[in-house]
């Protein structure tokens, strides 16, 4: 892969990998580091990297350092604040489905959201996305099942916005 | 709380999210509508799993720029930092040859001796860091392994040039850190070009005091040499404060910053180093 190629690839590639890193991390400077460490993982391993499957890559990289940093916020947050109570997601404040979604998504376990992401924003098949979080095809179809019904058990409590 | 999924049984559940996901043929596509239709609790579980499917939001990575490599490790001349350095390189020459010359400090010590000689040298050697090479030459104690070139602090370095001054007559300062064109390799043979170019955040950082006093900086990713021109800049008269600083970076290694001057090489390299 030389310089044009790579090139070619953060032309295509990066927004859809920051918007993923957004959705996992909300901190856009975080979300920022996600894409730039991927890339250049990806240039570092460019010889190695079969350019055909280099998007696969870069997500992978994504997803594991997401993962990575959502754990250490976790951490972090567990040390710093025990007494913090979440708003009712039943509250006043949710006024439109695509904030009630949003909610939603943040509560789902990683891998929950990860592959509905992947499902629907990047439009990956469940073999792709089984590639990318190193889990089966039946894995992936499940815990997008399983996600999807969360979801929508979300959804249904907010009956008056459907 | 209304919960839709207690009342329909998984397979259920299952066949309806298989039709939302694609997967069922025309045949059993129509089949499971006609199924959703049937029951109320199956059209309600429809449309609010179907609300669950997202819709891809433009967005946009703000720093795309900075990840996009180029062809070469070379840089352009950039017009601001060419005035600063080359100015910079310019009054070093100036005050050297002016104050104490090679041929100047053997005539202002007659019958020396070589005590006197090495302590004259010393002086001197301090009276340049004091006036102007310390703050041009940021120079690490580390080199390649390669090159095989003795590490020097910044403070050899002065006092290279101090003993190369008693020594030649040249109207000039050469200080011989790296070769014009040397390629340098890391221990694991990677280049100093591939090592510049697989950086994304800038090499160097320079910090300077323009000539009104402003403070200024600047960086740029990949960054290897800047080029000089000495002649525009020589009508300033004085010296920037310049100061380069290397970044550290995780997974990269650290650029050295040497600077270069002669009559017909001016500029200042960066030399890329574990």
């Amino acid at each position: 892969m030389d310089h044009k190629e790579f090139n070619r690839i953060v032309e295509a590639h990066s927004d859809a990998l920051y918007r993923l890193a957004l959705k996992n991390i909300k901190v856009t400077e975080d979300a920022q580091e996600i894409v730039q460490t991927a890339f250049e993982r990806l240039w570092i391993n460019r010889n190695t990297v079969d350019p055909e499957k280099c998007r696969a890559f870069l997500f992978r990289v994504a997803y594991n350092f997401t993962i990575d940093m959502i754990r250490k916020q976790r951490k972090e947050a567990d040390m710093e604040t025990t007494n913090f109570k979440e708003p009712s997601s039943e509250g006043a404040d949710f006024k439109d489905l695509k904030r009630v979604l949003e909610r939603a998504l943040s509560k789902l376990s990683d891998i929950q959201r990860n592959v509905i992401l992947l499902r629907d924003y990047e439009g990956y098949s469940y073999q792709e996305i089984g590639d990318i979080l190193s889990i089966t095809e039946a894995q992936v179809k499940i815990n997008i099942f399983r996600g999807r019904k969360q979801l929508q058990e979300h959804l249904g409590s907010m009956e008056d916005y459907l | 709380m209304r919960n839709t999924q207690n009342n329909i049984p998984e397979e259920i559940q299952w066949q309806i999210f298989e039709l939302l996901e694609g997967n069922l043929t025309l045949e059993e596509s129509e089949k499971t509508l006609k199924l959703i239709q049937s029951h109320s609790a199956y059209q309600t579980f429809y449309r609010e799993l179907s609300l669950t499917y997202l819709k891809p939001e433009p967005t946009e990575f703000p720093k795309k720029s900075i990840l996009l490599k180029s062809p070469t490790n070379h840089l352009k001349i950039w017009r601001n930092l060419s005035l600063l350095a080359s100015s910079a390189a310019a009054i070093a020459l100036f005050l050297l040859n002016k104050t104490e010359t090679p041929n100047t400090i053997n005539q202002s010590i007659p019958n020396s001796s070589s005590k006197t000689t090495t302590q004259n040298q010393t002086q001197f050697t301090e009276s340049l860091e004091n006036r102007t090479i310390p703050t041009l030459v940021k120079k690490s104690n580390q080199i390649s392994p390669k090159k095989q070139t003795p590490t020097l602090p910044s403070e050899a370095i002065n006092t290279q040039i101090a003993k190369e001054d008693v020594n030649q007559s040249k109207p000039f300062r050469v200080i011989p850190i790296v070769d014009e064109g040397t390629e340098f390799m890391s221990p694991n043979g990677e280049t100093n070009s591939n090592i510049a170019s697989n950086a994304i955040e800038p090499d160097v950082q320079i910090v300077y005091t323009d000539f009104n006093g402003n403070n200024s900086e600047i960086s740029e990713p990949s960054q290897t040499e800047f080029l000089l021109d000495i002649a525009e800049n020589l009508r300033f008269g004085r010296l920037p404060k310049m100061k380069f600083i290397p970044r550290k970076r995780q997974n990269h290694l650290i650029p050295q910053v040497d600077m270069l001057v002669g009559t017909d090489t001016r500029f200042i390299q960066t030399t890329l180093i574990q």
